[in-house]
């Protein structure tokens, strides 16, 4: 489905932009990161990747906004444990905008948004943090 | 057949649903009778429930392995989050009694709780299907996400356990 209603359509924006910041910081952890962790990071730049084209297939190509060209993680990447912590912060900031999403459209659209949201908080406990009853980034 | 008798009628009424008795104080006539139609008592709420079994569950595996409290004790508040966000009562919450694990052994007692996040995380999954609002979706979907956030969280507290215990 091809969303115009401009309140879901920027519920996808939104999802979009956070993921596309979110495949920028896995990129500046490759420094910090070493082993399985750096592995890790790098495979889920390719599938945060396949989630932008996900998403911007729901919305009309003139609606999908553009990669910005840099991001500033609210946690500042300096080091091993920060790029963990900081990857953690982000995903669990994704669930709340996943759940925005879900709220705003249906069908499988709404459940691909769900599933987007289970497995952002899942990751944000795999890079370290602890589960939430209600994950946000804060 | 004889007819049935206008008391027969009111008494058949009142055994089947509730009745209201109307009195007249100016006149002799009996009182008349208005049948209301029964109400159904509303479903439960299956999240509502699961929700419940999932506290009675870890206090179950706490209560077996109180080794475990600590990180237990903390999933089970937030189902108790979980709960209250679906409108659960502090009545219903208060009467959760525990639910023993089925495993003796303490590898396998977390393996089942696993087991019961991933089906908790699916419910609610499943359930913002239908649900009957946005805020309903919302709630359902943050639910969601942090049912399938426990099992990751699960399986760490299980790969630090003895492989024999």
């Amino acid at each position: 489905m091809t969303y115009t209603d401009p309140a879901v359509v920027a519920t996808i924006q939104n999802a979009i932009r956070s993921e596309q910041n979110y495949v920028y910081a896995c990129g500046l952890t490759g420094a910090q990161l070493n082993g399985g962790a750096r592995r890790r990071a790098v495979a889920q730049i390719a599938a945060r990747q396949q989630r932008i084209q996900a998403l911007a297939s729901m919305i009309t190509d003139g609606d999908v906004p553009t990669t910005p060209p840099a991001f500033t993680p609210p946690i500042a990447i300096e080091n091993a444990r920060s790029a963990r912590a900081s990857l953690a912060q982000l995903n669990n900031a994704l669930v709340g905008v996943y759940a925005q999403m879900a709220a705003s459209t249906e069908g499988e659209d709404r459940t691909f948004a769900v599933e987007q949201a289970q497995d952002s908080a899942r990751t944000a406990v795999q890079w370290g943090a602890a589960s939430q009853a209600f994950p946000t980034g804060d | 057949m004889p007819a049935p008798t206008r008391r027969a009628v009111l008494l058949g009424a009142i055994a089947t649903s509730a009745t209201v008795v109307v009195g007249c104080s100016s006149s002799d006539e009996p009182p008349e009778a208005i049948e209301i139609e029964p109400t159904a008592p509303p479903e439960p709420d299956p999240n509502v429930l699961d929700e419940l079994a999932l506290i009675g569950a870890y206090a179950g595996a706490i209560d077996a392995f109180p080794e475990l409290r600590g990180t237990l004790s903390t999933i089970a508040d937030q189902h108790r989050a979980h709960a209250r966000e679906l409108g659960a009562s502090e009545d219903e919450l208060a009467s959760v009694a525990p639910i023993p694990p089925s495993a003796t052994n303490i590898r396998p007692a977390v393996t089942e709780l696993i087991k019961r996040e991933r089906s908790a995380a699916n419910l609610r999954a499943d359930s913002t299907a239908a649900a009957p609002d946005p805020d309903a979706v919302r709630a359902l979907t943050f639910i969601a996400a942090s049912e399938a956030s426990h099992i990751p969280e699960l399986q760490d507290v299980r790969r630090a356990l003895k492989d024999d215990s």
